[in-house]
């Protein structure tokens, strides 16, 4: 064999080996999914499920109202057959971490049992939730998927490798239910870990982090796009290494929904944010009993991230019926240029 | 909210909205300030539950005509705004409407409506380096849920030290730092005016200068 001939296997051993890499990568897996799903769409259901990447008024479409009240854009999984909502889910799942699918999954489920105990209104249901594509699927430029409905609405910029979930609404009503005999509480870490970092601070950082007032409501939540708010409660430079960890770990909650190595990248920046990072809580501070959800309001807020917990008294028990948000007041929609 | 919420026809399609699905008895009132050097800017969000909101109506349609006009939407506005009150430094400071965009009244009723007021006041130059701007709303006390925070000033000469508020959060406290107050009403933008001024003066004693100069080497010639 002539040296000629042999790189020439070589350059197509490596390029098959590069190529092999590339289509490895959760974005290629993401980008697989989404034409996949697309490919499924007829004409019209295609037209309808995708958007212009910079369409403002669609990135803004989203609500922790139910679909009947705000209305969404986008497909209804309702109106897709089997297949193509197997193949809609599918590219949901590929966007998310195992923990994130299943949290999404879980909301989902949420509202499919109050519409249950709604006597089967149909504003409610799993059927009630939409898939929307901003841009092209692509493993280079940037394209957002969104998907919600009732107490969810997920934004998920993919940009080469990076992938940015803000900002996103989880929720939860009920906050809890029985599925096969098991107690699910889609937000019940949210829950546990926020009053289990609360429990950890010793009385001094409690009285900082405690606000003295009533927070009726999420501060940030849907149509608050681009507003930063000042910071207050307790900074994590205040922490010792326990809680800091804690705090961490509480914030994975939401930073993990996003694919694993999205996630991690993303933690790595929340990171080296920590110093600059405040927690704040209103309402109750006693600790509930297991598999009860907190009736309180907390924040988590950095220089690149808010993060909101806010049960809502709606005439009924708040620990019930959960909001929250999930942003990054520099990127949210993956507005942040990318790293040369 | 906005436009895309379409309140009938998902009502005729589905029944009516069930209770829990969104706020019932409380009128959402969030209000975020902005300080800068000279100006404070305050957005007023109100979102009236569905348990309340015909009352919340009733003083926004005045007319009951079933539609909310330019004219209605700004006395609202006013009303909202005689409600409220800013001060600095236990100053009162006036505010002006200077926006305002509200939902339609289907979807005020309903419940998942809100109304946006926008009010601006101009702040006096210098003053302070410590400043404490108070604020109260008292709109509709009976029935609101008040919340009110800072937005990060995007002037870097404003520097936030403290908010503290009431337990309802109807009464608001903000402490903040202000760089360069007093000497500073001298910024770029006022040396850049006198450098022009000072460069104005030197042109024309240069130019009297020279045509005296003239002057006298034609007498002397």
């Amino acid at each position: 064999m002539n040296m000629q001939l042999r790189n020439l296997i070589a350059a197509v051993v490596l390029c098959g080996a590069s190529n092999a890499a590339i289509a490895q990568t959760p974005t290629a897996t993401i980008v697989r999914a989404a034409n996949a799903f697309l490919a499924t769409l007829d004409p019209k259901q295609k037209a309808a499920a995708t958007f212009a990447y910079d369409d403002e008024k669609q990135r803004a479409r989203w609500s922790n109202f139910p679909t009947a009240i705000f209305k969404r854009a986008g497909v209804r999984l309702g109106d897709l057959s089997p297949t193509q909502r197997t193949a809609a889910m599918t590219l949901v799942s590929s966007v998310l971490s195992a923990r994130g699918y299943e949290k999404v999954q879980q909301i989902v489920e949420a509202d499919e049992a109050l519409k249950v105990s709604e006597r089967n209104n149909l504003m409610f249901g799993k059927d009630e939730y939409y898939v929307a594509i901003l841009g092209t699927p692509s493993d280079k430029t940037p394209w957002l998927l969104q998907f919600g409905g009732h107490h969810l609405g997920l934004n998920i910029t993919i940009e080469g490798a990076r992938g940015a979930l803000a900002p996103s609404l989880t929720g939860a009503q009920p906050g809890a239910y029985t599925a096969n005999g098991k107690t699910i509480r889609p937000l019940g870490q949210e829950s546990d870990k926020g009053i289990a970092l609360l429990a950890a601070l010793d009385d001094a950082q409690r009285k900082q982090a405690v606000l003295g007032s009533r927070m009726a409501d999420l501060v940030l939540g849907p149509g608050q796009d681009g507003k930063v708010i000042q910071p207050e409660g307790l900074k994590a430079s205040a922490m010792n290494d326990k809680q800091r960890a804690m705090l961490l770990d509480l914030i994975a909650e939401w930073s993990g929904i996003v694919h694993e190595s999205a996630a991690a990248a993303r933690m790595t920046e929340l990171t080296a944010d920590l110093n600059d990072t405040w927690f704040a809580w209103s309402g109750p501070t006693t600790p509930v009993p297991a598999g009860k959800n907190i009736a309180a309001y907390y924040r988590i807020q950095g220089p690149r991230l808010v993060i909101e917990y806010a049960p809502q008294s709606m005439g009924g028990d708040p620990s019930n019926h959960i909001h929250s948000m999930y942003r990054d007041p520099t990127n949210d929609y993956g507005r942040k240029p990318a790293a040369k | 909210m906005n436009k895309a919420v379409v309140i009938a026809g998902a009502m005729l399609s589905v029944g009516a909205v069930p209770a829990n699905a969104h706020r019932l008895d409380e009128y959402l009132e969030a209000t975020t300030i902005e300080v800068s050097r000279a100006q404070l800017r305050l957005d007023i969000r109100l979102a009236p539950g569905v348990a309340v909101a015909s009352s919340v109506l009733d003083s926004v349609d005045t007319n009951r005509d079933g539609a909310i006009s330019k004219a209605e939407e700004q006395d609202y506005g006013r009303r909202v705004q005689r409600d409220v009150s800013v001060a600095l430094d236990g100053e009162d400071v006036p505010l002006r409407l200077v926006s305002q965009r509200f939902d339609g009244v289907d979807e005020i009723r309903h419940g998942v409506g809100e109304m946006q007021l926008a009010f601006e006041a101009e702040l006096p130059p210098g003053g302070a380096h410590h400043h404490r701007l108070a604020f109260q709303n008292t709109h509709r006390s009976a029935i609101a849920a008040y919340l009110v925070n800072s937005l990060v000033p995007s002037d870097r000469d404003i520097h936030i030290v403290s908010q503290r508020r009431n337990y309802r959060q109807s009464m608001y406290e903000l402490r903040y730092d202000q760089d360069g107050a007093g000497a500073a009403s001298v910024t770029f933008g006022t040396l850049g005016s006198w450098a022009f001024v000072l460069g104005v003066l030197l042109v024309v004693l240069g130019s009297k200068v020279a045509s005296f100069l003239r002057r006298r080497a034609a007498l002397s010639s």
